[in-house]
Formats: structure tokens, C-alpha cells, sequence
């Protein structure tokens, strides 16, 4: 090697005697020796100190030593593991092999590994590429440990000088990198390498040249594609590139001022180094591939086949996971494959989505002239929609869609909208017709795992004014649920004031905090009309009553709450004290609601039933007129209603709270009863108290949302509970 | 009733210096007639409102009038729940006027624009008051101008519900309507007892959940010195030929199917000497196709209608001298309108829709003649009739019973706020000694 000279006048040389070796220390468990012998085997046993109990297997490296005495014929570097008890010092090792043991002495003071390598690759000479190459190799393969990954890149470091520059890097969502710089001896094509980012990563480089006016001799310029296999490699991390060139180990080095592209910027760098690029047929079309990867533009647009895409909903819920609602049309099957790729990961969709009618596409497009006469009549289901689990990306992560279109690949980038409310959500799978068949598909794979994974926040109060509110001398509440309809809650506290029996109670009023401004003044205008003592909270993520009981369940030291949700009306006077008495006739041990009706008389709600012939649960007389219940006697039933209701705070505690993933109050309703049940509090219905309640929202259009959300959440509902209701008799 | 003078505050939604309304005279009247009363002391307390300038300290104001009447400015008003949202100045204001005052009864002739929080406040600084409401119409069950009238057109309503509200207001939810129903009802019974001049009435807000026990009809009074005589005819054998019709022309009254059926009578019947004699305004007021209805139906009418515009109340009697017969056709139910005690104190017999408040008040063929409600071709028959039936007018007018005065009508008020008085001391008593 031209630096050996060098590098002997400086440091020590390797001992030539077969009795002592130069050694290194790779962390507390790993020693490298050095030295010569007449003969060496690739495995070998070892005595540390002679020590026939510390007898240890260690790896050889070996070389051939040209020109040397049959006594040092052969070079050697051992890979020795050490196991010795504390503060016992290895002073020498016994080398057992086909001849007879030879005993090694340690030189101190031990040399440090690049010394040792330089020594090692001084000696070899024109061996010293395999040489550490199976160095590394042995480090590599055994127990990873930092120690050992750091030991082989600076082996690899001291082997390897630098041979070129990394100026520019980036990767393409295949997960490869790109990178382009210069070298001298860097082969052409395809080369294995190491890359060192915060470990070793093995991989393939395929590269080609493009001239460089600015090196002169010195080298030439490369593009290239880095494949380090499944575990990708970074960029912006990466720290040297090691390659074999003809007569060893080389380093390419990252420029201190190297331009990490992101990675839609990579392909039109690709694009653009290709166009003087040398190399064989091959590279050339492994690069132009990565150069028409989603550089984040539509390019389903332009394809000249008959396929287009068009999307109406990309939402990554709360949680994890994305939800896409969108068409596609390819009348001709040219599409192979659809993959939503969100960075490096990639989920194909097309063999797990629903597919949805969507006529307006196909009267969209039936003009269209790469689509005339193509479209076939019958067929409208263009339509898709899936929810692909996984966690939750970032907001520059790049996510779209990937069609393999036979040999080709086209983009079709996607916006995601996140941290969506589960109302927002609602509102956005609305369009889907709950009458269908694809909506069973479609809620039964893709929404309600949806629900399931998504994680709303808990609502956390953020605002609370007491208006004449004291809960010391107390056990029980009033919680109305309030939502953001002012008036709403106003006649609920006006009808409470007017109530004696109610008019003495504590009321908290809960409220989404966007509406404490406005219902925060009226409560306390009507509490100082009325005398009614009051405490209003305002809290964040409060999308219906469930949410605002959670709320101001933490916001009470009081025993008993007595829970309303606001648009539920009084029908009589004297209805808390009834509730109360069945409540306190079990002992607190129960959650007791009325008979709630609708405003047309007719019942909405009278208990919540097992049909032990269907198995399952159902909210019996519901739309019947009222006089069908009278007569009727208090009951346990399976579920109460949460809209108004006596129950104890510790019960509901303990039961854990309201699930957040459902999409109506009554499933959670249903949901917490059975929770409640299985804790030993049962629902009782109170048939003679009657409550009044109307739908408030009436609009015809918000019907097949509504039956759609009960759909979705009685998926959720029995997936969770079928079987408890199965058993129950 | 204690042993002083019984102390009486009538509180009606508007003072008649300002607003000539028929419930407005009511109330006033009552408060009048109970001052004639030996040993009692009425106060009058009115609402006012925009465009009536206010003073910034209070809401209280007397705009000059009489001693003992006190006007109170109500803006803040929410026509919907006949809510006054402005209740800081009903406990500044309305509950110093009612602690000064200490009145044993307060009777309300409507709340409408003073809010339904004023019961409430009686109730809460007076508790042993008597507390009175007199209704008018349907405003507490109705949305709609309390009209029980559908909306879009005239077709009449027979029970609010929520749904069905929801139905005339497509953009008020049925919940909005439930809340509604509950927070009148709920507020209006905190009242001891309802006064309606209708049997009608009653019946409409006990279907809507007031208690049947709680209602009286006490018709309202008039304060008319002497009747108008019968209108002299020039010729003998003359016929009674003069129709008149006394009130606003609005889409509810019915005047298009009055003038209507006036154009469909036969010149023959009609003759040279009948006419039909129109006393009431503000057709400007109303939407355009109904103006355009009405001009046209004058147009046809020609020379058997005259216009003469709106007029005072005071002017009634002179009025009533040009006429023989009055007619109310209203498409809507009505009460108690004081146009039909107004025609029967001067001895005009009436034709009416068969409907509500008037087929209760007039009896056909006792005092007056009954048509199908909106039927013009009903109402020529009932006109023909009149025209062409010498003795009808005469037998009619004898049917007419005189109604009550305003003194009279107080009087009854008063026997009923004493029998309330002793109902609500007996009550308080046995709770007294149960307690």
C-alpha cells in the first residue's frame, strides 16, 4: 500500500516473534490481537491468561506474510471475547490450534484500533482489503452492540480513504436514497456498500457518471440510487458511504454542506442528472424509475390511458389511521394497483376497499373524449372508500396515492385533514347511503375500525363560574348537558326554577367551552332571576351530553348527580324526588330514568330491553303512544337513559366513564349501563315519572346520517358486547 | 281580601293613550270600573315601547297621564318564548313599583311584550297576591300572531303541537316548539287563576293543558253612554238594507270574502238602497297580492262599497246610526271582539263566520245570522236573506241581549278576586295548620 511506509515510520509494527501480539479492546467484552504464526485455522480456542477455565472461541483472520520466515508465515488478527472477573488483567492468550498451543504475550501498551488496523492493512498489504473486510464482517455478525458497530466503522474508517463527496441526498418514497457527488475509484453501476448514519447499515449503491468540468482528473461525477433493503436509510443522517474499489476499502464522505432535498424534490433532481448520465442499460432504468416516483404532482392526469382519480375525503383520525372517500375511473382495468402511501409507508387499497355507486362520475366523464364509448352504462360503482390503521404520520410527510399502470407508476397526491371532531367527521360520511349493501361493507371494514381507533380527547374543562353554587352541605347535583343552543338551556333552568323541589337543588351546567360566553351571562341572569344556585363549565372536546356529563362528573364532590340533558323537559313537578326515592330504595345501587316520551306523547324512551329471542338489546314501546306503559310497575332493565337519570358519581367512576367511540349518546348510554351492570349497578326504569324530549334535529336530509351513525355504532356495540348479551338470559 | 280597601294593579301590554287596541280598552275599562267601586283602589300598569323614548335610569315612565298609571319601557323582548330577557330591570324596577304598591291583586290583561317573567316576579316578591290573566287570543299556543291560523294561506288550525307548529315554521324545530309550549305553560301557571271574556278560549287552553278549574269567562265591558237609535229610514216600507263592517283590513278579517259575496248578490236583491258601509284601514300595510285581491274585488263592487277609512273608537255610536246590520266575517277564530258588544249595545243585529269566538257570541237566528267560515257564496245567501226578509231585522234586534258594562264587568272581577282572596287564605291556613 503506498501509505504503509508511512504509516511504519509512526507506529509501532506488528511483532514478529510468535509470541506477542499488539492488542486493542473493543468495549468490555471483545479483544483484538495481533500478531504472527507458523500456521492458524479461521476458528480457534483460547485460554485467557492460560487459563484453562476462561477458554473462550475466537475468530481468525489470517493472511499469507510474503517473503517471511516459516515461523511468521502467516499474519493473524483474532477477534477474542473476554470474560474475565473484575480487576483481573489479561496479560496473555493461549492460541489452541491443529499444532501445538502457542502462548501470546500482550503488548502494552495496547494500540488503539485504527493504529492496529493500519498495522494489520501495513502487513497485509495487498490482502488488507479482505483483510477488513472479514474484521468487519466478524463485528458485524456477532453481538450487536454499539461498542462493536462503532469498533467496525472505525475499522472500515482508518481502512478507507476518502475517495469523494456526498453533495446532494434525498430519498424517494420507495424508501432508497438519493445521492449525488464524486469520486474517483467509485465503480460504475452497482457496488455493495456500507453506509454508516447512526449505525451500519449494508446495502447496494447503483450509480451512474456525469461528467464534471470542475474536478478536473481529480474524479468524476455520480448519480445514484442507495438500497439499504428494509431498514431505510436517512438522509439527512448519513454519514460516510464505505465501497471496495480496485485495491481496497474507500469512504465516501457527506459534504459539510450537503443539500438533503425532500424527497418530492428528489425525482426532478433525478430527472434532471439523468440527462448526461452514463451507465449500462440497466442503472439507466432503475434511475429513470426513481425519477418518475411522486415528485408531488397529479400525474394520473396525464396518463393517455382511460384512468382518472378524484377524491372527496382524506382524514388521518385522531389516533392513527386514514380514512379516503373517492372515486376512480378505469373502465378498462388499467390500473394494477392503488397504494396509499403515507413517507415510506405503503398500504394497497384496492383489494380492501368498498366500493360505492357513484353515478355523477360516470355522467361526469361520459362526454369526456379519452372516456366516450367506454364507460359501460350499468356500471356506477367508481366509487371507494377504506380506512387504513396505522400510526399517526406527521404534517410534512407526504401522502398520496400510487397507481402501478402496467409498467408505469402514477401519483395522485392527497391533502389529509387532521385532528378532525368525530361531529366533523359525521357530517363528512354522511353521502353514504345507509341503505346499500356497500354501506354494511363499508362500515363492517373500514368505519367502524375507524371509530375503534379513533382516540377523542377527553373533555377537559377549561371554564367554571359559580353563581351562588355550593355543593359543601350536598350530596347530590343537577347536571344538565347543555349544548351551544342558548335558548335551550335557559327554559330548562327557567322550568327548574319553577319547580320547587328542583329550584333548592345545586345545578351544574356543562357546556362545550365555545359555548360558555353566551350560556355563561344567561345562567347568571336566571340564576339572579330565579335564586337558583348555579355553577356553569365550559369544556374543550364536548361534542354531545355524554361528553358534557364526563366533564362535570370531575367538576363535583357530590354523591348523587341526577343527570339531564338539556332538551329534556319536565312533565310534572316533583320528579327529582320520585327518581330519588327509587334510587335511595336501592340504596344508591342504581342507575333509575324516567319514562321519557317524545313531544308528540309517544314513548322515546321506556328501558332498554333484552329480546331474548333475537338476543339483543332493544329500547322497548319506543314510537308507541304513552298510555301503553300506564299501569306498568319500576323495573330493572338492561340500560337506562343517560338524557335523565339518578345515579352515583363513584358508580360511573368506577365504571370507567363513557367510551368516546361511538357516534350516538345512546350507544354510549348503552355502552356505560352495561359497564355500570357488569360493577354491580344496575338500570332501573321508573315507568311513572314522565320526562319530555323532542329530536332536535329534524331535517329530513340528517335521516340517513342518523340511521347510518346507528349502524356504525351498533357494529361498535356488538363487537364489544355481543357476547355478555348472548349469555344473558 | 284583607280588611283595607282592596289594592288592585291592573297591568296590560299597552296603554290606549297609545295603542287602541280592544285588549288595551279592556284593561283599562277594568281598571276604571274598579276605581268607581267604593273602597277600591286600581293602578294601571302599561307597557310602551319603541318608538317611545326612555329614560336612561329607569325603566318606569308616566308620559303624562293620569295619577296613579305608570308606564314601564319593555324592549328587550323575545316574541318567541313571550320572554323579557331584560330582567334586571323587572327586579329594579317592577318589583320597587309592586313592593311600594303592595297590591292584593295583580291582575295581567297579556304580557305580550312585557315577557311572562313579570308573573314570575309578582309571585316571588308578593306570594299570598292574587295573580290574574285575562287572554285575548291564542298568542300562548300560537306562534303565529296567536291566530291558530296555518301559515301560507288561511286554513284554520284546531290544536298546536310541536309537530305541528314545526309544520307552519319549517325552520323552528319541534323542539324549539316543545320548549316553547312548556316555558308559557309552565309560567303562566304560576298564576292563580285565568279570566276569558270566551267560552271558545277556555276551551282551546285547557285542550292545550291549563286546568279547566282555574278559568272564568267574564265577558268584557263597555264604556258607551247611549245607544245609537235605529238608523231613520226616508221612506217607509224602506228596507234595512246598510251593512257595516268595523275593523282592520287585514288578511284575517275576511273583508275579500265579504266583498266578494257583496258583488255576487243579484242587482234584484241588491236593489238602489243597499249598501255595504267599510269603517277600518291599514290595507296598506298588508302584503302586496292581498292589496291587489282587495282592489280588485272594490273594482268589481263598484258603487255598493264605500270606504271610510279608520276611525276613533269614540266614534262608534255615530257610526253605528249609518247602519243596520254589522257583519264580522274574520277567517280566523276570534275571541270576544268588541265590535260584536259594540253592535249589540246599539241594537244592530250581525252576521258572522260560524266559527270560534263569534258563532259562541252571536246565535244565529236569535241576534244574528251565522255563514260558513270563508264561504262567499254563504255569506249572499245569509245577505239575501236579510235583504229580502222584511221582519228578520226586527226579530233579531229583540234577541239582542244588552251587554255588560264596564261597571258591571269590574264588579264581577271584584267578586272574583275576593272569592280568590278567601279560596287562597283558607288554603294557606289549612297549610298553616298541617304544618
Amino acid at each position: 500500500m503506498q501509505r504503509s511506509n508511512q504509516v511504519a515510520q509512526e507506529l509501532p509494527s506488528l511483532p514478529l516473534d510468535g509470541e506477542s501480539v499488539l492488542v486493542t479492546s473493543i468495549g468490555e467484552d471483545l479483544a483484538l490481537i495481533a500478531g504472527v504464526a507458523d500456521a492458524m485455522m479461521d476458528k480457534v480456542d483460547t485460554l485467557l491468561n492460560g487459563d484453562p477455565s476462561m477458554s473462550m472461541k475466537a475468530e481468525t483472520i489470517c493472511w499469507n506474510r510474503k517473503n517471511a520466515p516459516p515461523d511468521a508465515t502467516i499474519g493473524f488478527v483474532a477477534i477474542v471475547p473476554i470474560r474475565l472477573a473484575s480487576k483481573v488483567r489479561l496479560r496473555s492468550v493461549v492460541v489452541r490450534r491443529s499444532g501445538p498451543p502457542i502462548r501470546y504475550t500482550l503488548i502494552r501498551p495496547v494500540v488503539s484500533l485504527p493504529n492496529l488496523i493500519q498495522i494489520v492493512c501495513a502487513d497485509a498489504e495487498e490482502q488488507s482489503s479482505y483483510v477488513v473486510d472479514r474484521i468487519i464482517q466478524t463485528l458485524i455478525n456477532g453481538k450487536a452492540t454499539q461498542k462493536r458497530t462503532d469498533a467496525a466503522l472505525s475499522v472500515l474508517t482508518s481502512a478507507s480513504p476518502t475517495d469523494g463527496w456526498i453533495e446532494v441526498a434525498g430519498s424517494i418514497d420507495t424508501g432508497q436514497a438519493f445521492l449525488q457527488g464524486w469520486a474517483s475509484e467509485l465503480p460504475s453501476d452497482t457496488v455493495r456498500i456500507l453506509a454508516e448514519e447512526e449505525g451500519v447499515l449494508v446495502g447496494e449503491f447503483k450509480s451512474a457518471s456525469v461528467p464534471r468540468n470542475d474536478l478536473g482528473e481529480q474524479g468524476k461525477g455520480f448519480v445514484g440510487l442507495l438500497d439499504t433493503g428494509k431498514y431505510a436509510v436517512h438522509p439527512g443522517k448519513l454519514k460516510k458511504l464505505f465501497f471496495r474499489g480496485r485495491d481496497g476499502w474507500r469512504t465516501l464522505n457527506v459534504y459539510d454542506r450537503c443539500v438533503v432535498l425532500s424527497s418530492t424534490d428528489v425525482p426532478a433532481h433525478i430527472r434532471s442528472g439523468l440527462t448526461q448520465a452514463s451507465a449500462s442499460a440497466d442503472t439507466m432504468r432503475v434511475l429513470r424509475r426513481a425519477g418518475e416516483r411522486f415528485d408531488g404532482r397529479d400525474t394520473v392526469s396525464d396518463l393517455k390511458v382511460p384512468v382518472r382519480i378524484g377524491m372527496d375525503m382524506v382524514v388521518e383520525v385522531t389516533g392513527g389511521g386514514m380514512l379516503v372517500v373517492g372515486w376512480m375511473l378505469d373502465p378498462e382495468g388499467h390500473v394494477d394497483s392503488l397504494t396509499l402511501c403515507t413517507g415510506a409507508s405503503r398500504q394497497r387499497i384496492d383489494n380492501v376497499w368498498t366500493r360505492l355507486p357513484r353515478k355523477d362520475v360516470s355522467t361526469a366523464f361520459q362526454h369526456n373524449s379519452l372516456f366516450s364509448g367506454r364507460l359501460d352504462p350499468s356500471r356506477n360503482d367508481h366509487g371507494f372508500l377504506a380506512f387504513i390503521p396505522g400510526p399517526p404520520s406527521s404534517a410534512e410527510t407526504p401522502v398520496y396515492f400510487e397507481l402501478a399502470v402496467g409498467e408505469t407508476f402514477a401519483f395522485y397526491p392527497l391533502t389529509p385533514l387532521r385532528g378532525m371532531s368525530r361531529r366533523s367527521l359525521e357530517r363528512l360520511i354522511s353521502p353514504l347511503d345507509p341503505r346499500t349493501a356497500a354501506a354494511a361493507a363499508a362500515i363492517e371494514r373500514h368505519i367502524g375500525p375507524m371509530m375503534q381507533a379513533m382516540a377523542s380527547p377527553a373533555p377537559s374543562v377549561a371554564e367554571t363560574r359559580d353563581l351562588g353554587f355550593d355543593e359543601t352541605d350536598t350530596g347530590k347535583v343537577l347536571v344538565i348537558a347543555a349544548g351551544v343552543d342558548v335558548e335551550e338551556v335557559s327554559v330548562t333552568l327557567s322550568l327548574l326554577a319553577l319547580d320547587s323541589e328542583a329550584k333548592d337543588v345545586q345545578i351544574i351546567v356543562s357546556a362545550p367551552v365555545e359555548a360558555f360566553d353566551s350560556i355563561a351571562p344567561e345562567a347568571e341572569r336566571l340564576a339572579r332571576f330565579y335564586g337558583i344556585k348555579v355553577r356553569v363549565i365550559g369544556a374543550a372536546g364536548v361534542q354531545d351530553a355524554c361528553d358534557a356529563f364526563e366533564a362535570a362528573i370531575h367538576m363535583t364532590r357530590a354523591e348523587t348527580l341526577i343527570l339531564l340533558a338539556a332538551g329534556v323537559l319536565p312533565r310534572q313537578a316533583g320528579w327529582i324526588s320520585l327518581l330519588e326515592r327509587a334510587y335511595r330504595n336501592r340504596s344508591g345501587k342504581a342507575l333509575v330514568s324516567p319514562t321519557i316520551l317524545y313531544e308528540d306523547n309517544s314513548i322515546r324512551f321506556a328501558g332498554t330491553w333484552l329480546d331474548i329471542e333475537a338476543q339483543k338489546l332493544v329500547d322497548r314501546y319506543i314510537g308507541y303512544p304513552r298510555d301503553v306503559v300506564h299501569g306498568s310497575q319500576s323495573a330493572e332493565v338492561i340500560a337506562g337513559s343517560l338524557a335523565c337519570c339518578i345515579v352515583s358519581r363513584e358508580a360511573i367512576e368506577s365504571a370507567g366513564g363513557f367510551s368516546r367511540s361511538y357516534l350516538s349518546t345512546n350507544e354510549k348510554a348503552r355502552d356505560l349501563c352495561l359497564k355500570m351492570r357488569l360493577g354491580g349497578t344496575p338500570a332501573v326504569w321508573l315507568p311513572d315519572v314522565e320526562m319530555i324530549s323532542a329530536d332536535n334535529d329534524v331535517d329530513m336530509s340528517a335521516l340517513p346520517m342518523h340511521r347510518l351513525a346507528q349502524k356504525i355504532d351498533r357494529w361498535s356495540f356488538d363487537r364489544k358486547w355481543s357476547l355478555l348479551i348472548n349469555n344473558m338470559r | 281580601m284583607p280588611n283595607h280597601s282592596p289594592r288592585v294593579l291592573i297591568v296590560s301590554h299597552g296603554h290606549p293613550s297609545f295603542s287602541l287596541g280592544g285588549a288595551e280598552i279592556a284593561a283599562y275599562n277594568l281598571h276604571k270600573g274598579l276605581n268607581r267601586i267604593p273602597d277600591v283602589e286600581s293602578r294601571f300598569f302599561a307597557r310602551v315601547g319603541h318608538p317611545v323614548a326612555r329614560h336612561s335610569g329607569t325603566a318606569l315612565m308616566s308620559l303624562r297621564q293620569t295619577e296613579g298609571e305608570f308606564l314601564y319601557h319593555a324592549d328587550e323582548y323575545d316574541h318567541f318564548l313571550i320572554s323579557n330577557r331584560n330582567t334586571e330591570e323587572i327586579e329594579r324596577d317592577f318589583l320597587r313599583v309592586l313592593s311600594d304598591l303592595g297590591p292584593d291583586v295583580v291582575h295581567f290583561h297579556h304580557f305580550i311584550g312585557l315577557g311572562l317573567e313579570m308573573i314570575y316576579a309578582v309571585r316571588r316578591a308578593l306570594p299570598d297576591c292574587v295573580i290574574i290573566i285575562t287572554f285575548h287570543e291564542f298568542l300562548s299556543i300560537c306562534s303565529h300572531h296567536g291566530q291558530m291560523v296555518k301559515t301560507g294561506g288561511t286554513k284554520l288550525c284546531h290544536r298546536a303541537s310541536p309537530s305541528d307548529c314545526n309544520a307552519c315554521f319549517p325552520e323552528v324545530s319541534p323542539a324549539r316548539f316543545l320548549r316553547r309550549e312548556h316555558f308559557i305553560r309552565g309560567l303562566l301557571e304560576v298564576a292563580d287563576y285565568f279570566v276569558s271574556p270566551s267560552q271558545f278560549l277556555v276551551d282551546r287552553y285547557v285542550e292545550w293543558g291549563l286546568d279547566r278549574s282555574r278559568f272564568v269567562v267574564i265577558e268584557n265591558g263597555l264604556d258607551i253612554a247611549e245607544p245609537a237609535p235605529p238608523r231613520t229610514l226616508p221612506r217607509r216600507n224602506e228596507r234595512r238594507s246598510r251593512f257595516g263592517y268595523f275593523g282592520q283590513i287585514t288578511q284575517f278579517k275576511g273583508v275579500d270574502v265579504l266583498l266578494d259575496a257583496v258583488t255576487c248578490i243579484p242587482d234584484t236583491v241588491w236593489g238602489e238602497d243597499s249598501q255595504l258601509m267599510i269603517f277600518g284601514g291599514n290595507l296598506e300595510r298588508q302584503p302586496e297580492p292581498f292589496q291587489d285581491k282587495i282592489r280588485k274585488l272594490v273594482e268589481r263592487a263598484g258603487s255598493r262599497v264605500r270606504f271610510y277609512g279608520s276611525y276613533q273608537n269614540s266614534e262608534m255610536p255615530r257610526l253605528m246610526r249609518s247602519i243596520d246590520w254589522t257583519i264580522i266575517p274574520s277567517i280566523w277564530w276570534e275571541n270576544s271582539p268588541i265590535v260584536i258588544q259594540e253592535s249589540f249595545f246599539h241594537g244592530r243585529p250581525m252576521i258572522c263566520s260560524n266559527i270560534g269566538g263569534m258563532a259562541e257570541k252571536i246565535t244565529d237566528g236569535v241576534n244574528g245570522l251565522h255563514f260558513r267560515v270563508g264561504s262567499s257564496q254563504d255569506l249572499v245567501d245569509r245577505m239575501t236573506e236579510a235583504l229580502t226578509t222584511p221582519e228578520l231585522w226586527e226579530i233579531l234586534r229583540t234577541g239582542i241581549n244588552k251587554p255588560i258594562t264596564y261597571e258591571e264587568c269590574a264588579r264581577l272581577h271584584l267578586e272574583l278576586y275576593q272569592d280568590l282572596a278567601l279560596k287562597k287564605a283558607t288554603s294557606t291556613s289549612a297549610v298553616a295548620l298541617t304544618a
